[in-house]
């Protein structure tokens, strides 16, 4: 009976380890060995300031809300992208903040890690799924780029020729741009499109795209630009050929650089994004998500408002003062 | 002679096989039906607005509040005019509102109506007919949601599909209709920033004018 009791105990000593060491191994990314939850930050690029304030707001409250958080740049390269996701799954993150370098070939990642258990928030630019990430927070730049067809009309007038630099065109964020500032510039028959090139929402190719754009029609009165980086180069090549002051510039971001030279009467407006409130929000999401809420929008527009000389004195580089 | 036959019909049947195999592996389509049918599964902007603005938007028309009440409470109260009245896209300072009122018409300008609203001297709209941009008629109706659109693109299409159904059958025809110190009631959207409330005049995206006179 004495030997039948001890092996009972053993049984149950033993059987209470195995649970302990299985539930352990299960709950690991769960934090359950005491370490902290992993979010990854994932930014398209790191090469304009812009996304850099993006990728560590979101970094930095994820953080505040007690994660461990990594940022990886995907420098606008779809490949890059896929190997920071197989890194991700591997390591066993909890969740990704995510700033997509593509609306279509950015969505099979997205999947991946949803099948591996890791939900998605989209920050900034957008993917063509409802049902990938949980959600998306977007700008709403069709909207803030109305309004800067609006005052774009005001200051050009209802007559003149501009250029327009596009940015990344497998971007949505590019066409929604571009096309909240056509819906208005476009029933002015008398403000001409003399150029609307590419420059892949970077400053140096903006530079370039300006400078032979400037060659061929040296007498445009404006150039609308899809991101602040290529009103930089747009605006340091109108500078190089002595136009800086004949040739309007409008941008779209709220950077540091344009901000400061809205203020100087040398660029005449942005839309100024909230980066800030974009990756926080994001953060605060994943937060909630891995608490148990469900219940999130699948897109979340952040409005983008109009920053020119008429109200510089409210907003600093990426956001409001 | 048995064996030259035996070859001949080895090769009849691989020939037949490689044939079958070969049509069942590539189907030739005129281009006109592989055009068609691509042209299926683009989002129809144009179809989407007409059916809201004929089917869908008019049921939520009785949910408009009148111009005098809604300027009154923008001055003494914005955060409850926004509470009771707007409707907002995602995180934004800007909100959209379904408007109606009656009044006469003070001035026609390059812009639209100028209306002095009836029962309130100090009331004024302007009832666009130039500057028909933007999403206020989309968001105010409260019946297009963001999440329901693949992408943003297709959305903000069909705000500008539902402005250009305004320019053509409401702006133009009031245009045409239009004289100072004729009588109106109209229906409308309206953007208002929460941060400016210097409204004056309230400018309205109109979706219904009736002529009283």
């Amino acid at each position: 009976m004495k030997i039948a009791g001890k092996i009972l105990s053993y049984t149950v000593m033993i059987s209470a380890v195995l649970i302990i060491i299985v539930c352990g191994c299960g709950n690991s990314r769960d934090g359950g060995d005491g370490g902290k939850k992993k979010v990854a930050v994932v930014i398209s690029t790191l090469n304009n300031p812009w996304f850099v304030v993006l990728g560590n707001t979101a970094a930095g409250r994820a953080e505040e809300l007690g994660y461990e958080a990594t940022i990886f740049d995907s420098q606008n390269d779809i490949s890059k992208e896929v190997n920071h996701f197989d890194n991700i799954i591997a390591a066993g993150f909890d969740a990704v903040i995510f700033n997509p370098t593509d609306a279509d070939g950015s969505i099979a990642n997205v999947e991946r890690a949803k099948k591996a258990g890791i939900e998605t928030f989209c920050i900034d630019r957008e993917i063509n799924s409802n049902t990938a990430a949980v959600s998306q927070l977007l700008s709403d730049n069709y909207s803030g780029c109305v309004a800067m067809g609006q005052y774009f009309v005001k200051r050009v007038g209802r007559e003149g020729t501009y250029a327009e630099l596009l940015g990344l065109v497998g971007d949505n964020n590019t066409w929604n741009r571009s096309k909240g500032f056509h819906s208005v510039v476009d029933n002015y028959p008398g403000l001409k499109m003399a150029a609307q090139q590419s420059a892949d929402f970077d400053r140096n190719k903006a530079m370039d795209v300006m400078e032979s754009i400037l060659q061929a029609n040296p007498d445009i009165d404006a150039v609308f630009c899809g991101n602040d980086a290529m009103a930089m180069g747009a605006y340091q090549a109108l500078a190089s050929a002595g136009k800086a002051g004949d040739v309007l510039v409008f941008g779209f971001d709220g950077a540091k650089d344009v901000i400061n030279l809205i203020g100087e009467g040398k660029i005449a407006a942005t839309g100024m994004q909230f980066p800030k409130v974009m990756a926080q929000k994001a953060a605060e999401m994943a937060d909630e998500y891995e608490k148990g809420k469900r219940d999130f929008p699948q897109k979340l527009p952040i409005a983008v408002e109009l920053v020119s000389r008429e109200n510089i004195e409210k907003y600093s580089a990426y956001g409001k003062k | 002679m048995e064996k030259n036959k035996v070859k001949i019909l080895k090769y009849c049947i691989g020939i037949l096989i490689t044939g079958i195999v070969l049509y069942h592996s590539v189907y030739f389509s005129h281009l006109d039906t592989v055009r068609d049918a691509a042209d299926a599964t683009v989002f129809d902007a144009k179809a989407y607005a007409e059916n809201f603005w004929r089917n869908e938007l008019p049921a939520v028309m009785k949910r408009a509040v009148d111009a005098s009440e809604l300027l009154d409470l923008f001055e003494r109260d914005m955060p409850g005019a926004v509470e009771q009245y707007a409707r907002t896209l995602g995180i934004a300072s800007l909100h959209a509102y379904l408007i109606e009122g009656e009044g006469r018409i003070e001035e026609i300008t390059e812009n639209g109506l100028l209306i002095g609203l009836a029962g309130d001297p100090s009331g004024t709209v302007l009832i666009e007919t130039l500057d028909l941009f933007g999403n206020a008629v989309r968001d105010a109706s409260g019946l297009i949601d963001v999440s329901d659109f693949p992408n943003t693109m297709e959305f903000n299409t069909v705000s500008a599909e539902i402005n250009r159904i305004v320019r053509i059958e409401i702006a133009g025809p009031a245009l045409e209709h239009s004289a100072v110190g004729k009588n109106v009631r109209f229906t409308g959207a309206a953007e208002v920033s929460e941060d400016d409330p210097a409204i004056n005049p309230l400018r309205i995206i109109p979706i219904e004018i009736i002529w009283k006179d």
